[in-house]
């Protein structure tokens, strides 16, 4: 049953709440143990929640629009007084003493929170293998990662467990795990859904979003979670967009690029997918061409210096003082270096290093400085593309799902796993992922559309036509 | 004495801190009040907590501008930035103040 089904059969009385709780934590009993996409389960509290709102509905009361349907919420979003880790040693335990907005709005819509799911130590990763406490498997084969950071929201939807998940996306960790999982991802235009409680790993480029099986059930969601907040400055200053109202009017007359930068280094039969969406499209009424942004090229290399400066800085305040971990030492210096080497992952201190060194007095100007002038051009690059097309057009991801290992060896080799998603980040604009067939090792390919800021609306149109079409 | 004067200028620099006041704090609402049971008047935003983000308040923005017509400044669009290095008393181990576009230059 999709959210909205649910949803709509827990208001009409024909199921409740808790059973819609019950199945969720039966699916996730019967087999997590071998996925691990949850770090925490909230068996008692999604019970207590769900009978509450089944109260409701036995009063007359509409609970909202996601009424009684299960969500998985990627753990480093704060929940209060439940475990929030970030998959790291450094915050095991961890219990937030307040809910982030997203978890508010979740709750004043009638979802009911199941748990907490695993994913990239602090968000940065594209495969879950950098989880402190082990990875999650791909629901799909289970030899294989789910992707990452996100990978356990996108397991737990793939799996069956619950119809909808939230993530967040940095540099693709929504959309790589979406596409390599066969469900729907999506990176709203930044600043439209709060970061208030999302534990910040780069603040410029971060964004929470959904997952779901379908492009109706992301767009209900992303309807509830989006919107100004004034806890969070960064927060546009507008009401969620009307997504799901205008979903299947098509996409006759749009004309979508498709973004040649992003369809170089990519496997064959993944390409291959995203030119039979292409014509999905032309078939459907758009006019399909060929888009250029040139400075995407630099997207990676840019990506890899703001990022982890940004990250250097807002992971300063694991020191072992206030909270988390703590490893005494013999002075406070002391303390501070060994629950940091304690605490911290290879790829998380990789990343703090890399960062610190790029804003360092002297290398500011030609490391940060010189990657936020090559964000402009990517920018501006883009900009010059929607003069031309309404939407932009590319793989989601180079490869289909890789096996455990394939690309721990070298970290480059791992960072290409988002070459087609970063740019996105980059420029701030939306980026949808749509499952669209398989490789030709039959696991999934997701193929994404990219539109102008706040062209939520548009993007999800083609999302729904392409859903509507896939093989 | 006075021969190892001549050739030295003297520059005296005031570093001034000032606390405003304001209801609230500069990034978050809590009461800005001294003398408080330790502990009372905090909140996810000044205690650092991960997830948490600062909002700006309108009334020090305003004594600053206030501040800055008052020693001739010109006053400007100013920016924000990150002083970052580790201290126990500061619990994002960054300070948030102004650096090269502060809001008041050219004062005196």
């Amino acid at each position: 049953m999709t959210a909205v089904e649910l949803a709509s059969a827990v208001k009409a009385g024909t199921t409740t709440a808790r059973k819609a709780t019950e199945d969720a934590l039966a699916a996730i009993g019967a087999r997590d143990g071998e996925i691990h996409a949850f770090n925490h389960v909230m068996g008692d509290e999604a019970r207590t929640a769900a009978d509450a709102i089944d109260r409701r509905i036995a009063m007359g009361e509409d609970p909202g629009p996601l009424a009684g349907v299960p969500i998985a919420l990627k753990d480093n979003m704060c929940t209060r007084g439940v475990p929030t880790t970030c998959s790291s040693k450094i915050l095991e335990g961890w219990r937030p003493p307040y809910d982030a907005t997203v978890v508010e709005r979740l709750h004043a819509a009638g979802a009911i929170v199941i748990g907490k799911t695993n994913l990239d130590e602090f968000a940065m990763g594209s495969s879950t293998e950098n989880s402190a406490f082990g990875p999650t498997r791909n629901p799909l084969d289970t030899s294989r990662v789910p992707g990452g950071s996100s990978g356990g929201s996108a397991a737990a939807v793939a799996a069956g467990y619950v119809p909808l998940a939230i993530g967040s996306d940095t540099g693709g960790s929504i959309r790589q795990p979406a596409a390599l999982c066969g469900v729907v991802g999506v990176k709203p235009t930044y600043g439209l859904v709060s970061r208030y409680g999302l534990i910040a790993f780069a603040s410029s480029l971060d964004q929470i979003g959904p997952f779901a099986h379908t492009v109706a059930d992301a767009a209900l969601l992303l309807e509830v979670i989006a919107g100004h907040d004034p806890m969070d400055s960064t927060s546009l200053e507008r009401p969620a967009p009307e997504i799901s109202s205008r979903l299947t009017t098509g996409v006759e007359g749009l004309r979508v690029g498709i973004v040649q930068e992003l369809t170089q280094g990519i496997d064959d039969d993944v390409l291959a997918r995203m030119h039979e969406a292409a014509d999905a499209l032309t078939a459907a009424g758009a006019k399909v061409g060929d888009a250029s942004v040139p400075a995407a090229i630099y997207g990676l290399t840019a990506y890899y210096l703001i990022a982890p400066a940004e990250a250097s800085s807002n992971l300063a305040r694991y020191d072992g003082v206030r909270y988390g971990l703590r490893t005494d030492g013999v002075d406070i210096t002391q303390m501070y270096g060994t629950t940091r080497a304690n605490g911290f992952g290879a790829e998380v201190k990789r990343r703090i290093m890399l960062g610190t060194y790029a804003l360092s007095a002297g290398y500011y100007d030609a490391y940060y400085g010189q990657a936020q002038r090559v964000r402009t051009l990517i920018i501006r690059d883009f900009e010059a593309a929607y003069a031309d097309y309404d939407l932009l057009l590319s793989p989601t991801a180079p490869t289909t799902a890789f096996e455990f290992g394939a690309k721990t060896a070298n970290p480059l080799a791992m960072y290409m796993s988002d070459v087609c998603t970063i740019p996105s980040n980059l420029a701030g604009h939306p980026a949808v992922t749509v499952p669209f067939g398989t490789g030709d090792d039959g696991l999934p390919v997701g193929v994404q559309i990219m539109g102008p800021n706040l062209s939520e609306p548009t993007v999800f149109r083609a999302a729904a036509t392409l859903e509507a079409a896939a093989p | 004495m006075t021969d190892i004067l001549e050739g030295w200028e003297i520059v005296v620099g005031l570093e001034v801190h000032c606390e405003l006041r304001t209801e609230t704090k500069l990034f978050c609402g809590c009461r800005n009040a001294f003398g408080d049971e330790p502990n009372t008047n905090v909140c996810p935003v000044c205690l650092g907590l991960p997830g948490s983000l600062p909002v700006l308040n309108r009334q020090a923005v305003e004594y600053a501008m206030r501040i800055g017509e008052a020693l001739h400044c010109e006053i400007r669009p100013s920016i924000f930035h990150r002083k970052n290095y580790f201290y126990p008393d500061m619990p994002k181990d960054y300070q948030v103040s102004q650096y090269d576009e502060p809001i008041n230059v050219d004062g005196w």
